[in-house]
């Protein structure tokens, strides 16, 4: 039977040690029964500060994970992983838990199951960051000596359908990945350049995300609103600036050739088997990639975070679920204005376009697409904390 | 292994600014006295308050990896006596105090000094406000009150404003661990107060009285009056999505706030209003009494915590009188055109210089190459073919 009038103290540290052996108790059930499942209160059991609610709750929603994979997997080290990392940047600091001695100053207590996903997320996309600076990722690939001069010699050689792809990553590296899977690699004397774009609406996304994965990058709507106010086309989804970049160097727009649905790529090439782009990741997982950059941001030199986003970070949400993102409806007329003035910019500089350029003329927004025009911080937060109870490697 | 750490964690808006421009333009003559204050640069330490707590500043942040544990290993080094202090480290949680306090060698053998330096509510108020206007926000003074003085305290500006404000609640999270005779509370003086009293505080609990030091400061932190705060809140609204935080520090904060409007010192400056002043009289009554319990040290007097009267006339920065607006813009634009010329001078200086430089490069080489050319028979036939093939038998100039 519990204790008539236990110590909050004395119950929030029971608590405590009952979270990091894995249990999945709310703390107002606790207050409430004045008791920990399976602990006897020790008042003088522990008398170091708490952690705040905010970690507190991503610890007991994290254990409540392993309890439902149904494997028994909890991972002793998850909760002093959580509790040695403050919640990063700007937002509370330690928050206390409801039903504690209050204080006549200090933030108001809380509920740690009532807390708001973005603050649980700072503490999430904190733990996240830091595992990641911990990691060893594998040396860039370097290719073999013998390659290399074949390839030093085959850059100057003239070949059949010689080519090179130019674009967003996001969406040139897919593509470059499955052509060499098809036997063709890019490079040779008199290259065509295929630049790869796709509808206005999902180059500015795609834009979006390259920047993302690039590193510093502010809020989504925050830079949407940026480009829009400007009336301008982000720079990375500029076509024609990326057209016109590579005829300079390659001998003119009778060498590059604008590609707005990839897939046309298998007859210019003449490989056997489809050729796609990957498909758009979800708005959840670009926007925990955003914020993980920003605490990697004051952890690692800028090359290194976007090695550690890239390859560390990304192929775990891979497969991830959730819609992608989309362009609001509400900025319908700045992606047209846009889409139209790309298009006449490509048809001035004298560049083949491949693909439907109404994508272009009339570009789709989360009015006509599947998909959502901001990302949900439910849904972050959930990636969040999947990714971080999930320890596998990528 | 330094014996003693000073470590000044804040608040804002307490003459910090000036502080840290003494310790840094005198951090050699402070080192020949025993005295270290580890900086590289005049933001070193900031840089290293921002790694250490994981704290993004407009992209500064980059700088910063690194920054905690390269200062932490120059105190553990150093003998004798040594400071760190920036206002920032004010909002640091409990566990990168822990660390903090560990990293500088707290339980390991060095005697740490916390200090705050604080002022009462009255001023600090409207003095974050400002500070966030110079900082980008477009938030309305009278939204900005309703926000911190909200009991949930949600969002950004909120927390923000308690973590570095909030006296009681920093000293128990920086203060926890040390006896409270190593806790120095320095309070800042009322306005009619002599001008060398806060250095003089400052200077006795840093343990720099009677060392040599140039006090005269290239930086502060001025602040601005009601229509000049008024006009960048309003700037910051049309400027914050085309200038880059790179470029809106020393442009706008430096060129514009610090450099241009904070001189005009003759309009309304920012007090709280009247129905606030209360509520701000009340709070700061609770912190004196919650300080003076823990039996801290202080240097000067608690009751200057207390606020002062409300104000006679206040005046709404969010309802300014639009014609020192105007002529608070004016005055910035101008300031920016000057700046403009004085590029466009600096340029064409550059340009003349670059020209000059490429002219007489030009000049030598063709020199050096006529001398050798005409030391030789083969070398004039040269020379003589090239003048007739160019239609002329001289050199041009």
């Amino acid at each position: 039977m519990a204790d008539p009038t236990p110590d909050p103290v004395a119950l929030a540290h029971a608590w405590v040690a009952h979270l990091v052996d894995g249990g999945t108790t709310p703390w107002t059930d606790v207050l409430a029964a004045g008791s920990v499942p399976g602990r006897v209160l020790d008042a003088e059991a522990d008398t170091a500060p708490l952690p705040g609610a905010q970690q507190l709750e991503v610890v007991r929603q994290l254990n409540a994970r392993s309890a439902a994979d149904g494997h028994g997997t909890h991972d002793p080290r998850l909760a002093a992983e959580v509790f040695a990392v403050a919640p990063p940047g700007r937002g509370a600091l330690d928050l206390p838990l409801v039903g504690l001695p209050a204080r006549t100053y200090g933030a108001r207590p809380v509920d740690p199951a009532a807390l708001p996903a973005p603050e649980l997320l700072r503490v999430a996309t904190g733990v996240l960051a830091e595992r990641l600076v911990g990691e060893l990722l594998p040396d860039e690939p370097t290719e073999p000596a013998a390659r290399r001069v074949t390839g030093a010699v085959a850059r100057h050689l003239p070949r059949r359908r010689a080519f090179r792809l130019a674009g967003p990553a996001v969406r040139v590296d897919g593509l470059r990945h499955r052509l060499a899977e098809l036997g063709r690699r890019p490079g040779g004397r008199d290259a065509t350049t295929y630049v790869v774009g796709a509808g206005m609406g999902r180059l500015v996304t795609d834009a979006w995300t390259t920047r993302v994965l690039d590193g510093a990058a502010p809020s989504w709507p925050e830079w949407l609103a940026t480009w829009a106010d400007r009336d301008a086309c982000p720079r990375r989804a500029d076509l024609a600036a990326t057209a016109d970049a590579w005829a300079e160097r390659s001998g003119g727009p009778g060498r590059v050739e604008v590609l707005l649905d990839p897939g046309v790529l298998a007859d210019l090439l003449a490989v056997r088997g489809p050729v796609r782009t990957t498909p758009a990741m979800p708005a959840a997982a670009v926007e925990l990639l955003r914020q993980v950059s920003g605490v990697l941001g004051v952890l690692v030199d800028r090359p290194r975070r976007s090695r550690l986003l890239t390859e560390g970070l990304r192929p775990r949400l891979v497969g991830a679920a959730g819609p992608p993102l989309v362009v609001p409806a509400a900025y319908a007329d700045w992606l047209t204005r846009r889409g139209q003035g790309l298009l006449g910019d490509l048809r001035a500089g004298g560049y083949r376009v491949h693909g439907p350029t109404d994508l272009l003329e009339h570009p789709l927004t989360d009015a006509s697409v599947p998909g959502v025009g901001e990302p949900d911080d439910d849904r972050v937060l959930a990636l969040a904390l999947d990714t971080l109870a999930d320890r596998r490697t990528p | 292994m330094s014996h003693t750490v000073l470590l000044h964690v804040g608040t804002p808006k307490t003459g910090t600014s000036h502080l840290q421009d003494v310790l840094f333009r005198n951090r050699e003559r402070l080192a020949e006295q025993g005295v270290h204050y580890p900086a590289e640069r005049f933001d070193g330490q900031f840089l290293a308050a921002l790694d250490l707590m994981r704290m993004p500043w407009g992209g500064l942040e980059t700088q910063a990896v690194g920054a905690w544990n390269a200062l932490a290993a120059q105190v553990r080094e150093a003998d004798g006596l040594s400071i760190v202090s920036h206002e920032v480290l004010a909002a640091a949680s409990a566990s990168e105090v822990a660390r903090a306090l560990a990293s500088l060698g707290h339980g390991d053998g060095t005697e740490v000094h916390l200090v705050l330096s604080v002022r009462d509510l009255a001023r600090q108020v409207p003095a974050e406000w400002q500070e966030n206007v110079k900082h980008r926000a477009t938030l309305p003074y009278g939204r900005f009150l309703d926000k911190i003085r909200d009991p949930e305290r949600r969002g950004r500006i909120p927390s923000w404003f308690w973590a570095v404000q909030e006296v009681p609640d920093i000293l128990d999270r920086w203060g926890a661990a040390l006896p409270p005779e190593r806790v120095h509370v320095v309070t800042v003086p009322q306005p009619d107060a002599p001008r060398s009293l806060l250095w003089e505080r400052f200077s006795s609990v840093m343990r720099l009285d009677g060392l040599d030091l140039d006090l005269d400061s290239e930086r502060s932190n001025p602040s601005l009056g009601v229509p000049e705060t008024a006009m960048l809140r309003r700037l910051n609204r049309k400027v914050n999505r085309v200038v880059e935080p790179a470029a809106y520090r020393p442009l706008v904060r430096e060129l514009i706030a610090h450099r241009t409007l904070s001189q005009r010192t003759n309009t309304a400056r920012l007090t709280l209003p009247p129905d606030v002043h209360p509520w701000a009289v009340e709070l700061s009554d609770t912190w004196i009494s919650e300080i003076r319990s823990r039996g801290y040290d202080v240097v000067g007097d608690l009751e200057e915590m207390r606020c002062g009267p409300p104000p006679k006339r206040y005046v709404d920065p969010d309802a300014p009188r639009e014609k020192q607006v105007a002529s608070a813009a004016t005055t910035a634009l101008r300031a920016v055109l000057e700046e403009h010329v004085r590029l466009l001078e600096e340029r064409d200086r550059l340009v003349e210089e670059r020209d000059e430089a490429r002219w007489r490069a030009d000049a030598a080489l063709s020199s050096r190459v006529r001398a050798r050319l005409e030391g030789n028979l083969a070398g004039r036939a040269a020379v003589r073919a090239y003048r007739w093939g160019r239609g002329r038998n001289s050199l041009s100039a």
